[in-house]
């Protein structure tokens, strides 16, 4: 991933991010974007020259009514095409950020995206799905701070012919209590600031570790599926799940598998051939870490 | 339901995928995927190459099951009835 | 851009990143991506794009295969529903396009289907898909009566689980101001073992250039006018003129006319230059014309700002005015349009 900053002569300002395989272009005049969006992407290297191709051109930008001086709000556009309504002001990097997973998940299918997060350690590739609410945000953010290499927590892109997993390393998207939480337990965590009201609630993100930045282009061969889910006051319970259901499980997550038609069926059941499938039960990282570092040892050891 | 025949055309079941534990299978005209529960999977496995012409004749196939012998029919029958709706069977 | 590639694929060898970059934005714009990779793919020419654009083909690509095996099935399903209560429905447009298997249903994406069926079993059709798990989300009295009255269909029926869009005819324009003489249509169309009907291919091309140059809505102008280069690409030398002699019979030959004079000068589609003379029926006078050429040029590309050209605007709102003039009598017509604008004004909110 590489990133390029221009301050244009208007007021505005562009940023290039190479994400893997993706271009984007970000141009905004908005205050908090200037101030996060280099935050965020800082542990990425630097492009120098324009890219000539650029996927996803985004602008996030406030609208220009008379609404600026009441009750200011702001839109993303995509090349110049409003999907979303408005958002306060306030939401913008927020808005960036989930606009952008929408221009993936709609627009790109070179891939099987499924609603999963995702995590890589010594060979050992995790997937996570969940429905939202299920904490695997929370999760993903957890294992990349203790050391696990981030694919995504939002969208994890699996190529249909290799079924192998493709990162994007974008920032995680943190929710509510799961906020101080993590800010606790890691405090060399970097995050932005609390953007209050969302629709999800507060929301702050993180900045990717520099391992998960650094290998932001190294795909990997998923290993497990595991579904977690966050019971307070639980000790850790893992059990096993039936084939059938995680594979339905799986694709009931996904944005794209209907359009793969046959073969997005056929990398759906190379992935849950080669995976062992578990549900997580969990409330303490501690034992998830343990049990999660254990996968990696069971895994050297076979 | 003694007279109704029954027709299993697996051009309909081109992909399937069958674990120890159960089975999936994607319907290429709709796109959809279903998951088969045990007896679903098991009638199109004995179905397969002989379609047996009457539903007698498809419960003395399942009759192999360790199913009730006299809660049979209804469950041939509700079976039959949910692959009918995913489309992987039809009546004739 | 995008129609210079699709008049000539073979551009694609020379195109540089900055070109590819253009040509999938206004593509995309243009809802003719799809299409696009389709082209190419015939001609063997995916190889020449680069990696970063292919891409992008690709999904449009597999998103309007998807649309395309959907409108196979859900046609399938809809003849045999029809069946029952003895109606054959006659498809139109991208649907036929795709289940005739034309070239202009190759990349061909949709939002709904549309089906023509004879007015007087209308009502009949309506009750049984209602009955079986199609409805109207038109729920306002107001819509469901302007529909009825001054429009060729009825309120679009949504099936509850699939989610399909239907949208039944009774005539392939508004009743009012054309009275198009839908049996002489009908006569012509063929029908297949399943009991679906298509369009004979003349009254094919009439029907999607009345749809284009009647109503007032170009957002896929550009895309209907490749349907319509794809369907003029099916003639051979002595279909041209049987094709403007049914135009000219149903009294439609003026759209025909612009069909063949946008096509030619936007795709660059091979049409004969011979088949319309000044005398023929249809042929618009010099001012009409020149007007024509103004208004269409400006609004048959990409709605894209790099596509866009001074008088853009104008000439969209010109041409939508004149699209509603055309479908109802301004009694009815201003009344509706109020109408219409008093409802969009938002009541109660900040």
């Amino acid at each position: 991933m590489r990133r390029l900053y221009h301050p244009d002569a208007d007021g505005d300002s562009t940023w290039y991010f190479e994400l893997g395989t993706f271009t984007v272009e970000l141009t905004s005049r908005v205050d908090t974007v200037k101030k996060w969006i280099p935050f965020l992407y800082q542990p990425f290297r630097e492009t120098v020259a324009r890219p000539a191709f650029i996927d996803f051109r985004i602008r996030v930008e406030r609208s220009a009514s008379l609404r600026r001086w009441v009750r200011p709000q702001v839109n993303f556009y995509l090349d110049g095409f409003a999907p979303f309504k408005p958002l306060p002001a306030r939401q913008a990097v927020p808005l960036f950020e989930w606009g952008l997973n929408w221009c993936i998940a709609n627009q790109y299918h070179r891939y099987l995206h499924f609603h999963a997060a995702g995590v890589e350690k010594n060979g050992v590739m995790v997937i996570l799905p969940a429905p939202p609410g299920s904490g695997k945000s929370t999760l993903a953010a957890a294992l990349m701070q203790h050391g696990w290499r981030l694919f995504s927590d939002e969208i994890l892109m699996v190529e249909p012919s290799t079924a192998r997993a493709i990162p994007i390393g974008r920032p995680v998207n943190l929710k509510n209590e799961s906020i101080d939480l993590l800010h606790q337990i890691f405090p060399q965590a970097q995050l932005t600031e609390k953007f209050y009201d969302t629709s999800k609630g507060v929301v702050a993100l993180m900045k990717p570790t520099a391992e998960t930045a650094s290998r932001a282009s190294v795909g990997a061969m998923p290993t497990h599926i595991i579904t977690p889910r966050y019971l307070p006051g639980s000790t850790l319970s893992v059990s096993a799940c039936r084939k059938p259901a995680a594979f339905m499980a799986l694709i009931g997550n996904s944005f794209n598998y209907h359009i793969h038609g046959k073969a997005g069926f056929d990398t759906a059941c190379r992935l849950v051939d080669r995976c062992d499938c578990f549900t997580l039960e969990y409330s303490r990282f501690e034992e998830v870490f343990e049990f999660f570092d254990g996968l990696c040892e069971g895994s050297r050891g076979g | 339901m003694g007279e109704v025949r029954w027709c299993l055309d697996f051009s309909y079941v081109e992909a399937s995928r069958r674990w120890q534990d159960g089975a999936v299978v994607f319907h290429p005209l709709s796109g959809d995927t279903f998951e088969l529960n045990g007896l679903a999977d098991y009638l199109l496995c004995c179905l397969d190459g002989q379609p047996p012409q009457t539903t007698e004749s498809l419960i003395v196939q399942a009759a192999a099951l360790y199913v009730e012998i006299e809660e049979l029919p209804r469950i041939v029958g509700d079976t039959l009835h949910s692959l009918q709706e995913c489309q992987l069977v039809r009546a004739l | 851009m995008v129609e210079a590639l699709l008049g000539n694929p073979l551009l694609a060898m020379e195109y540089s990143d900055e070109q590819w970059d253009r040509t999938i934005r206004l593509g995309r714009s243009a809802n003719l991506l799809a299409r696009l990779y389709q082209l190419l793919a015939d001609n063997d020419l995916l190889k020449a794009v680069p990696q970063k654009a292919y891409h992008h083909l690709v999904s449009a690509s597999l998103q309007a295969q998807k649309q395309r095996s959907q409108v196979q099935w859900e046609v399938k399903l809809l003849a045999k529903e029809l069946q029952s209560i003895g109606v054959r429905p006659i498809l139109l447009k991208g649907g036929a396009y795709i289940y005739a298997n034309k070239a202009a249903g190759q990349g061909r994406t949709l939002n709904d289907i549309d089906v023509l069926v004879r007015k007087e079993e209308l009502s009949k059709i309506e009750r049984h898909l209602k009955a079986v798990g199609w409805y109207s989300d038109k729920v306002d009295d107001y819509d469901q009566h302007y529909y009825r009255e001054w429009t060729h269909e009825i309120p679009p029926l949504i099936h509850y689980k699939r989610q399909t869009v239907l949208d039944i005819h009774h005539n392939i324009f508004p009743v009012l101001r054309f009275r198009i003489d839908i049996d002489r249509l009908m006569d012509q169309v063929c029908f297949d073992a399943d009991g679906v009907g298509i369009l004979h291919l003349y009254d094919m091309i009439i029907h999607s250039a009345t749809h284009l140059f009647f109503e007032g809505e170009f957002e896929n102008g550009l895309r209907d006018l490749s349907d319509m280069d794809l369907l003029f690409r099916e003639l051979k030398s002595d279909d041209w003129l049987k094709l403007k002699h049914r135009a000219q019979e149903l009294q439609l030959a003026r759209p025909l006319f612009y069909a063949l004079r946008y096509c030619r000068y936007c795709l660059s589609s091979p049409i004969p230059d011979d088949i319309w003379t000044a005398k023929d029926a249809g042929t618009p006078n010099a001012l009409q014309l020149r007007m024509a050429d103004i208004l269409f040029t400006r609004v048959l590309i990409p709605h894209h700002s790099l596509a866009k050209q001074p008088g853009y605007s104008l000439a969209k709102s010109m041409l939508y005015w004149r699209g509603h003039l055309l479908k109802m009598p301004v009694a009815v017509l201003v009344p509706h349009l109020l109408r219409k604008l008093v409802r969009s004004i938002p009541v109660g909110r900040d």
